[in-house]
């Protein structure tokens, strides 16, 4: 459902549009994403998830070459798919609220997205290095060095720093919290979310006397 | 450096320390579960049974070593933190404990999502509490001078500072990239922004 959205945002007027061929292949990621996000890379076969979309083995290694070509394919599509659903229900927010918010989004969304969730979790290592490079994360990069660069004329960003340098360590950032957050475990405790939000706050703010 | 010490440890004190640093350096190249407590034993004389003696289980000397090698590490970081410009001190900080990694691979497998049990630990440690403490009166002290922004909350700056540290560290240990040039030139570029009162010329 949610990748969907984002074929239907790459490709519109969309999902009608989709060749059989296409459909096929998201049907096969989807159920990818589903079994590989619930027992990860080595306990799930490509047969089983040829079987339950009506495929047999062979016929799904006409869309992907390898296991390994259908795991990184679903884990790029699941967690394309997380971002770019923080990325839509914040478009357009001033950044004061954007920080935070794809935080908060980012981290909540993970429940929807088990594939993305299980490699953030760090269980399965190799994929990790995938997440950073994810061109949904270099638009979410580029959104935000814009907004910056707007408040900053608006005077409601700290005119002294550097957009684009700031949009990369601001991603740096919330992947970092976004990571920890998933492997900790524990729920934060109330001062530390508000720590985290009065520090990401103190980045941004021109600095009042 | 230990020297003086070392003649005033008594011996069963000086026996746990060396379980503790054989500990470290076998947890940290192998993992939990591929090594053992006799091995560890063996390796400062004794007996799997003497050993059980300072340490009642093997994850009672995992987590002894944890705490130990993280300690260590988070001490460093406080002298460094003390003697930092208040201004600077967050970006020196991460710059410093990702460096110390590299002689802590026990701190280094945890962070890096090796030993998932381990690394709730690490956040309740005293010494990451010092750490913070001492961010939060440095802070304090240099608004008071005048020397930063005055429209931050101390308390609140430090506990931040402390879970984006935090996070940071997991994120470049785990992902590797995340330490290219240009994303850690920007975390640096923030946090040397962040507690600034005059934009630089």
């Amino acid at each position: 459902m949610a990748y969907a959205a984002i074929v239907e945002d790459d490709r519109s007027p969309g999902v009608l549009r989709e060749t059989k061929g296409e459909r096929t292949r998201r049907r096969i990621l989807e159920e990818a994403i589903a079994r590989f996000g619930d027992r990860g890379f080595r306990a799930t076969s490509v047969s089983e998830v040829a079987r339950s979309v009506g495929l047999t083995q062979a016929a799904a290694y006409a869309y992907f070459d390898s296991k390994t070509a259908l795991y990184r394919a679903a884990v790029d599509a699941d967690a394309d798919a997380l971002i770019a659903g923080a990325r839509s229900s914040l478009a357009g927010r001033p950044i004061r609220e954007l920080l935070p918010g794809l935080v908060a989004m980012l981290v909540a969304g993970l429940e929807d997205h088990p594939l993305a969730r299980r490699v953030m979790s760090g269980q399965d290592g190799d994929a990790l290095g995938r997440l950073i490079d994810l061109p949904g994360l270099e638009r979410v990069t580029l959104d935000l060095a814009d907004a910056l660069r707007a408040e900053q004329a608006d005077g409601t960003v700290r005119a002294d720093i550097d957009a684009d340098h700031m949009a990369r360590g601001v991603q740096a950032i919330i992947f970092g919290l976004v990571l920890s957050s998933a492997q900790v475990g524990t729920q934060p405790k109330p001062e530390v979310i508000l720590g985290v939000l009065h520090a990401l706050d103190a980045l941004v703010r021109p600095v009042e006397d | 450096m230990a020297d003086a010490d070392d003649l005033r440890e008594t011996k069963g004190a000086r026996t746990r320390r060396r379980l503790l640093e054989e500990a470290i350096a076998r947890f940290g190249a192998r993992g939990y579960r591929a090594t053992s407590v006799s091995e560890i034993a063996r390796s400062v004389g004794l007996t799997q049974a003497a050993a059980y003696a300072y340490f009642d289980s093997k994850e009672a000397l995992f987590d002894a070593a944890v705490d130990a090698d993280a300690t260590q590490v988070l001490d460093a970081a406080e002298t460094l933190a003390s003697n930092a410009p208040a201004a600077q001190v967050v970006p020196m900080l991460l710059i410093g404990l990702l460096g110390s990694l590299e002689d802590h691979p026990l701190l280094r497998r945890v962070l890096g999502g090796q030993e998932p049990e381990a690394i709730s630990r690490l956040i309740n440690l005293p010494s990451l509490g010092r750490l913070t403490g001492i961010i939060a009166v440095k802070v304090r002290d240099a608004q008071e001078r005048g020397e930063i922004r005055a429209d931050i909350d101390p308390v609140m700056f430090a506990d931040g500072a402390e879970t984006l540290l935090l996070g940071l560290l997991m994120s470049v240990t785990q992902v590797g990239r995340t330490s290219e040039p240009r994303r850690q030139m920007g975390v640096v570029h923030l946090f040397d922004r962040v507690l600034r009162v005059d934009p630089p010329s």
